[in-house]
């Protein structure tokens, strides 16, 4: 549920997809042949709702969510109010940057993972968590001094 | 002491052990605004690891069972209809015929014998006794949802096993199609009960802790 919440951006989106889950748990349980494998198939089909969720507007809507760019959710003045500001910072980030940075410093994803969840590369992934934490740098320790190399490359041709 | 000034990238990579040359590593770390940007980092990390969590509403759990049940009337072997029912006409005129010519048309269905498609009713029910003697039932603790709605699955099941069970036992003859029902039963109950155990054994403390 934590999960969904933070990476949908939606307390109804996050419930969904707990609905899903556990539906499918139901199901599928019985095929598990180590008990110790649960949590994991239960993160990893978790997070695959989430991305689907992310992709597919129709899922969007049957939420009936307004589309979860990172403009939506900043506008949300009613969710923001009372988030701490870490949980601030992470919901104002563009969807894919928040979900990089959440699957990878909290769920402990490798890059190379993220990047074939999403269907991109570890580099997508790299650079999406450098944009994320340059957003965040900024919004939670006043830090600009840090550029990303891409920023560099782009300012600096050589 | 000159630097080249650091990026976020180099940074993260310093953090999270990733691609960063020694030298370039000694550099940052002797950089008074490179370490302190790196502890800002680590400190959001931490900060993000220990967001509240967030429960789901107490709706929730009515709509997963509701759900549940849906689907349940969907990817259940659904009871087919016995032919004679979908066929009263070709029913009576056989009842008629074999009267005439006077050949038992219906004959008695031996159970235990192994159905075409699979696995004997015996060893089903043989397989379920197993796994009771595996799942605990909630007596003492209070169940958790999962379990909660396993249960209720296998008390459906249940149910309508004894409804047959109780026609065979006052002499009634199933007819075939009862059979497979009775069997397709048996069936999901054997898979229920694997579910209800995978689930208890990963609902053990051993199980659910996550280690990133």
């Amino acid at each position: 549920m934590s999960m969904g919440y933070r990476l949908l951006g939606s307390r109804a989106a996050a419930e969904e997809v707990v609905q899903d889950v556990f539906i499918q748990l139901l199901e599928h349980a019985h095929t598990l042949r180590q008990p110790a494998a649960l949590v994991g198939w239960v993160r990893k089909t978790a997070t695959n709702h989430c991305l689907m969720r992310l992709r597919s507007p129709w899922n969007k809507r049957r939420s009936g969510d307004e589309p979860l760019d990172g403009v939506d959710v900043t506008e949300d003045a009613e969710r923001m109010h009372g988030l701490s500001d870490v949980e601030r910072a992470l919901a104002q980030l563009p969807e894919q940057t928040r979900m990089v940075v959440w699957l990878h410093d909290v769920e402990g994803y490798t890059h190379k993972e993220i990047g074939a969840l999403m269907g991109k590369t570890a580099s997508f992934s790299k650079s999406q968590l450098a944009r994320g934490y340059s957003a965040l740098m900024q919004r939670l320790r006043g830090h600009d001094e840090f550029e990303q190399a891409d920023d560099r490359r782009t300012a600096c041709p050589t | 002491m000159s630097l080249n000034k650091p990026t976020i990238e180099e940074l993260l990579a310093l953090r999270d052990g990733g691609n960063l040359s020694a030298d370039r590593a000694r550099e940052l770390e002797a950089h008074a605004p490179a370490r302190e940007a790196l502890h800002d980092l680590r400190e959001i990390r931490q900060s993000l690891r220990e967001l509240p969590d967030v429960a789901p509403g107490p709706d929730v759990w009515k709509q997963i069972r509701r759900a549940a049940e849906e689907r349940a009337a969907v990817s259940e072997p659904t009871r087919p209809e016995p032919w004679y029912a979908r066929f009263p006409m070709a029913a009576a005129a056989s009842v008629f015929f074999a009267a005439m010519i006077g050949v038992l048309v219906w004959q008695p269905f031996e159970n235990t014998a192994v159905p075409q498609n699979g696995i004997a009713i015996g060893e089903l029910v043989n397989r379920s006794q197993q796994l009771e003697s595996q799942v605990w039932l909630p007596v003492s603790n209070a169940p958790t949802r999962s379990e909660s709605a396993l249960f209720l699955r296998l008390a459906d099941i249940d149910a309508e096993l004894t409804a047959l069970d109780t026609r065979r036992a006052a002499g009634d003859t199933l007819a075939p199609a009862d059979e497979a029902w009775r069997r397709a039963l048996w069936q999901r109950r054997v898979q229920l009960l694997e579910s209800l155990r995978t689930v208890q054994r990963a609902e053990q403390p051993e199980f659910t802790q996550v280690v990133y």
